[in-house]
C-alpha cells in the first residue's frame, strides 16, 4: 500500500514537472521570435522556472526508476531476446 | 528494492538541489573575483588629487550595468577623470545574441578623450573604462544594449552627474531643498559649508545629522577661550537646532572643522 502510494505521488509529481518543464522549454525556445514581433514574455521567471522544475523532474525520475525497476529490467531483457 | 529506493532518492535530491547549490556556489565565486562594485548609490567616495568621486550608480533588468563613479567634483576646470563600467550578465558569455556593447555619450561641460576596449574579467562579467576631460558641469550617459534579438532586454542606462566645483549641498533656509554646490575657485579645495537644522546627534557615532548629511566630529575644539573635546561640542548640541558646519572631507567623510549654532563659533584644533 505504503509503495503504490509513493509510486503514484512520484508519477504525479513527475507528471507536472514534465509538463512545466516542456512549456518553460517552448517559451524558451520562441522568446526571441515573440520578441522581434514586439511583445516580451518574462524571461527570468521562465528561465528560474525551467531550470529548477527540470532538474526535480530529472531527479525524480531516478526515484521512478528505483520504484519501477523490475519492469525495466523486464523490458530490456524483452529487446535483448530479440 | 529497499537500496534501489534509497539510491533514488539520494540521486534525487543530489539533482533537484543542484541549481540552488550551483547558484550560491555562483555568488561565493563571483563575490571574490568579479569586480563588481559593493556600494550602490552613495555608498562609497573617494577624493584623488583633488577629484572627488562619489558613489556608484546601477541600473539594471536581467543584465546589470554599473557605473563608478555617480557623481564627479572637480575643483579645476581641463581635469582628467576616469568612470569605471562593469556589466555583471546574467547569462555566461559568449551567449546567443554576442553583438552587445557599452556605448556613452557625453553632454555639458564633459568630454570623451579615451575609451579602453570592453573585456571580459570573466564569463559573467565586462569591463569598459572611460576618461573623460572635464571643463564644466556635464553628464556622461552610459549605455549597455543587450544583444540584438536578446529576450531578456533591450538596453540599460546611467547618467554620471559632473560637477566643476567641490562637493556640498547649499541650504536655502529650512526649505529642503538643496543643489550641489559650485563653490568657487577661491574656496579652499575640499571645504564645503552646510547650513541647515540638527536632524541628528550621535556621540557614541562622534557625528551629526544635518539635511541628511553626516558630519563627523573629532579631535580638540576651541569656544571662544574655552578648550573643548568633541564630546563638550557634540554635548552642546540639540536636535532641532539651527547650525552652520563648515567642514572637509578626509578619507571620503566629511569631518567638521568649524561649528556655528546659536551665536557661539566652535573651532577645531
Amino acid at each position: 500500500m505504503k509503495e503504490i502510494t509513493l509510486r503514484m505521488t512520484v508519477s504525479l509529481v513527475l507528471f507536472v514537472t514534465w509538463l512545466a518543464t516542456g512549456i518553460t522549454g517552448v517559451l524558451l525556445l520562441v522568446a526571441p521570435l515573440v520578441y522581434r514581433m514586439g511583445a516580451s514574455l518574462p524571461m527570468s521567471w521562465v528561465t528560474n522556472v525551467h531550470i529548477y522544475v527540470g532538474f526535480v523532474f530529472f531527479g525524480l525520475s531516478f526515484l521512478h526508476l528505483a520504484l519501477n525497476w523490475p519492469a525495466m529490467k523486464g523490458y530490456i531483457r524483452r529487446i535483448g531476446r530479440t | 528494492m529497499q537500496r534501489r529506493l534509497i539510491a533514488g532518492l539520494v540521486l534525487f535530491v543530489v539533482f533537484a538541489s543542484m541549481p540552488a547549490l550551483v547558484s550560491v556556489t555562483e555568488k561565493y565565486v563571483s563575490t571574490g573575483t568579479a569586480s563588481v562594485p559593493a556600494s550602490v548609490s552613495n555608498g562609497g567616495s573617494e577624493v584623488q588629487e583633488g577629484v572627488y568621486y562619489k558613489g556608484t550608480a546601477s541600473a539594471g533588468g536581467s543584465d546589470v550595468l554599473y557605473v563608478t563613479p555617480a557623481e564627479i567634483y572637480v575643483s579645476k576646470a581641463g581635469t582628467v577623470v576616469t568612470v569605471n563600467v562593469t556589466v555583471k550578465f546574467r547569462h555566461a558569455q559568449p551567449c546567443m545574441y554576442p553583438d552587445w556593447k557599452i556605448s556613452a555619450e557625453a553632454s555639458g561641460g564633459v568630454k570623451i578623450i579615451g575609451e579602453t576596449k570592453t573585456t571580459l574579467k570573466d564569463p559573467y562579467t565586462a569591463f569598459k573604462q572611460y576618461t573623460l576631460n572635464v571643463t564644466g558641469n556635464g553628464t556622461l550617459k552610459v549605455i549597455y544594449t543587450y544583444g540584438s534579438g536578446c529576450p531578456y532586454g533591450s538596453s540599460e542606462s546611467v547618467t554620471v552627474h559632473v560637477y566643476l566645483g567641490i562637493p556640498g549641498y547649499v541650504q536655502e533656509g529650512d526649505n529642503g531643498t538643496s543643489i550641489p554646490s559650485t563653490a568657487t575657485q577661491s574656496q579652499e579645495q575640499n571645504v564645503t559649508r552646510i547650513t541647515g537644522t540638527l536632524e541628528e546627534v550621535s556621540v557614541g557615532g562622534h557625528y551629526v545629522k544635518i539635511s541628511g548629511r553626516t558630519v563627523y566630529v573629532r579631535g580638540r575644539w576651541t569656544a571662544g577661550n574655552s578648550s573643548l573635546t568633541w564630546r563638550d561640542v557634540l554635548e552642546s548640541l540639540r536636535v532641532g537646532e539651527k547650525v552652520s558646519v563648515t567642514a572637509t572631507y578626509e578619507d571620503g567623510n566629511l569631518m567638521a572643522t568649524e561649528i556655528e549654532v546659536n551665536g557661539t563659533i566652535y573651532r577645531r584644533g
